[in-house]
């Protein structure tokens, strides 16, 4: 990843700052000892929450010198080998933004449970809307038997990954009045999905799209309908058609629960997949520093 | 007269009917299948029903889909033992009654041929009650045309196509349109036949027949909101009956929402009452029924018209009662299985209670 070879880097510029510091030590230039401890320092508070161990660490040094402690004056390998536990405690804590990688683990995981109870909610209550309308309407006339053999999804979502890059397009039937190709750029090598309310528009498959996307082998692809939430009149390709024209009005509220539901739950299926390697990335680190812990 | 001589032609079945009644779910039963908190509990309550014997080689767990075809079955059953005991002219009477089932059948067919749906399915899938011998040809039409001259004009239905000649193809409009004004012509074409069969089963029926079609108005017009349909098309698919024919239906066929609709039911004083404590825009009520919804109170008034057809004997009117009030008790039962499988306990209260 990325972050790591930065991580190393800046951990790298702390060694050498040390390094530097124990030097000057070793040469007896006492200006030069603090300008350096000084620069170790404000490259310390760079590094953010990590920073302030090193600093700690720093000041335990250079204090130790003003107080002109002899052993740590006159003993150049002794502060060569502080500066060594500084850098050396540094790097054993791990890479720089775990503090960040975790927070945003937690931060996803809020919003997956959120989501799924909105989500619940929905499905719960456009289930319940459905059987009204099947009490309504009679139940030989709202059920499976009244579905089209020839049913074509009118709306998917389509992923394609491409190595570490995830892109979901939208697509639009060309004959609509407005023809659309949404695409999502990719965020740290996974898709971030649009705000619900972005969604929540009408789009259909060209047909020879469909065509090409049916054939096409996709293990992470995910496919589900969605429609307009909430449409003035019925479109002859609504499958609310298939019940008959005049469908009781639950019909249409559970058709309108079902949609709001399904942008949803495909943002729940991303952010499954985001918080899988999330967690992934961030165990040896959480191992490191239980084992650390354990140690202490 | 006609007292003297009932009991000649159809007393018995009059028996057998009034003791089907009897077998009707009571309210201490419907709150024990509320409690149920499972689909196996349900089972286990209604084994002590008329519809046990149905349920008994069920597996488990029961779905809500098998449930409804197995007490329809048992619906069935009881039916047409009545056809098979009848004779003229009750069993017209009876045959009058299932021509209902056959529109649905004709409509379903003509639906799942249009959807490209396998044929042998479809007929597995036709109501019993509705089956005539015809009705596999059904299949092969593609205008309403062809359906009449190829397969209806033999069949009970032929008269009631007279008036859905002019649609050209067979597409989800003018099925619609199909299905309601055959409903129409057979609702119009029965209340004719029971006023010619004389008091007292002219009188019920009429009651039963004029709400019938009141309630068909009101929801041909609710469900057309937001639909294709125009209001000159929405007009003529109101029955020629009713309580609200001809004033009310010219206004229902220019509404265009709820409030509307309204308006024009608290004008008629049998329906003014049903809307007292209505939520217009719910479809059911909430929870504990305080909250009902204007197709709830259709419920509870059309039980309320059959329940009475008990309180006097000596007509036809018993018969089609009871299979409504059978039909009303289903819902229930599936209602009740919904809820509980859905785990909406706070909604189970809500069904019509018959007795």
């Amino acid at each position: 990843m990325p972050e790591l070879s930065i991580r190393l880097a800046i951990a790298t510029l702390v060694i050498s700052s040390a390094a530097g510091v124990a030097e000057d030590l070793a040469a007896g230039d006492g200006e030069a000892v603090v300008d350096a401890a000084a620069e170790v320092a404000a490259s310390a508070v760079d590094l953010g929450p990590l920073g302030f161990v090193v600093i700690s660490s720093v000041a335990g040094v250079v204090g130790a010198l003003a107080a002109g402690d002899g052993a740590m004056a006159g003993d150049g390998e002794a502060v060569v080998d502080a500066a060594a536990a500084v850098a050396a405690s540094a790097v054993d804590l791990g890479p720089l933004g775990f503090d960040d990688d975790l927070l945003e683990l937690l931060d996803m995981f809020s919003e997956y449970q959120q989501i799924r109870g909105s989500s619940n909610a929905l499905l719960r209550q456009a289930f319940f809307d459905l059987s009204v309308a099947r009490r309504s309407a009679g139940y030989q006339w709202i059920s499976a038997d009244m579905y089209s053999g020839r049913a074509q999804a009118i709306t998917t979502v389509d992923v394609d990954p491409i190595a570490d890059d995830i892109t979901v397009i939208y697509r639009r039937r060309q004959e609509s009045c407005a023809d659309e190709v949404r695409q999502e750029k990719p965020r740290e090598g996974l898709r971030r999905r649009l705000p619900i309310s972005e969604t929540a528009t009408a789009v259909e498959l060209n047909d020879e799209e469909n065509d090409k996307h049916n054939d096409s082998d996709m293990d992470e692809m995910t496919s589900t309908e969605k429609r307009n939430s909430s449409p003035s009149k019925v479109r002859s390709d609504d499958p609310l058609l298939w019940f008959g024209m005049l469908v009781p009005p639950a019909l249409k509220e559970a058709q309108s629960g079902f949609v709001n539901a399904v942008g949803q739950l495909v943002r729940l299926a991303q952010l499954k997949r985001q918080l899988e390697a999330k967690q992934k990335a961030l165990q040896p680190m959480l191992e490191k520093l239980y084992s650390a812990n354990n140690a202490d | 007269m006609n007292e003297i001589h009932f009991n000649a032609d159809a007393g018995y079945l009059e028996g057998i009917v009034r003791g089907y009644r009897d077998g009707l779910i009571t309210s201490p039963q419907y709150l024990n299948l509320t409690q149920c908190e499972t689909m196996d509990d349900l089972k286990l309550q209604l084994a002590t029903t008329d519809y046990g014997t149905f349920l008994q080689n069920e597996p488990s767990p029961l779905s809500t889909s098998t449930l409804s075809t197995r007490c329809t079955d048992a619906l069935v059953a009881e039916f047409q033992y009545l056809q098979q005991n009848a004779a003229e002219p009750i069993s017209k009477f009876l045959d009058y009654i299932t021509y209902g089932y056959m529109i649905d059948n004709v409509i379903l067919l003509i639906t799942g041929t249009l959807h490209e749906r396998d044929t042998h399915d479809l007929l597995e899938k036709c109501h019993p009650l509705g089956f005539f011998d015809s009705m596999p040809a059904l299949c092969v039409a593609t205008t309403v045309q062809d359906l009449y001259n190829t397969v209806m004009v033999d069949s009970p239905l032929a008269a009631y196509f007279r008036e859905c000649l002019s649609a050209e193809d067979l597409n989800e409009l003018n099925i619609e349109i199909i299905r309601n004004t055959l409903y129409k012509a057979y609702l119009e074409d029965f209340y004719i036949y029971c006023q010619g069969l004389g008091e007292p089963t002219a009188a019920i029926m009429a009651d039963i027949l004029n709400f019938e079609a009141d309630r068909r108005t009101v929801n041909i017009t609710i469900n057309s909101f937001g639909t294709e349909l125009s209001k000159d098309d929405r007009s003529k698919l109101y029955p020629r009956l009713g309580n609200m024919y001809p004033e009310a239906q010219t206004r229902f066929a220019r509404v265009d929402d709820m409030d509307q609709v309204k308006a024009i039911l608290e004008q008629y004083g049998e329906y003014r009452s049903l809307l007292i404590g209505v939520n217009l825009n719910a479809s059911t009520g909430g929870a504990g029924g305080n909250e009902l919804s204007l197709e709830d109170r259709f419920f509870s008034k059309e039980v309320q018209l059959n329940k009475d057809a008990f309180e006097q004997q000596f007509h036809y009117g018993v018969f089609f009662s009871w299979l409504r009030l059978k039909e009303q008790e289903i819902r229930n039962v599936v209602w009740i299985a919904e809820c509980i499988s859905q785990q909406q306990k706070d909604k189970v209260n809500n069904y019509t209670t018959i007795y």
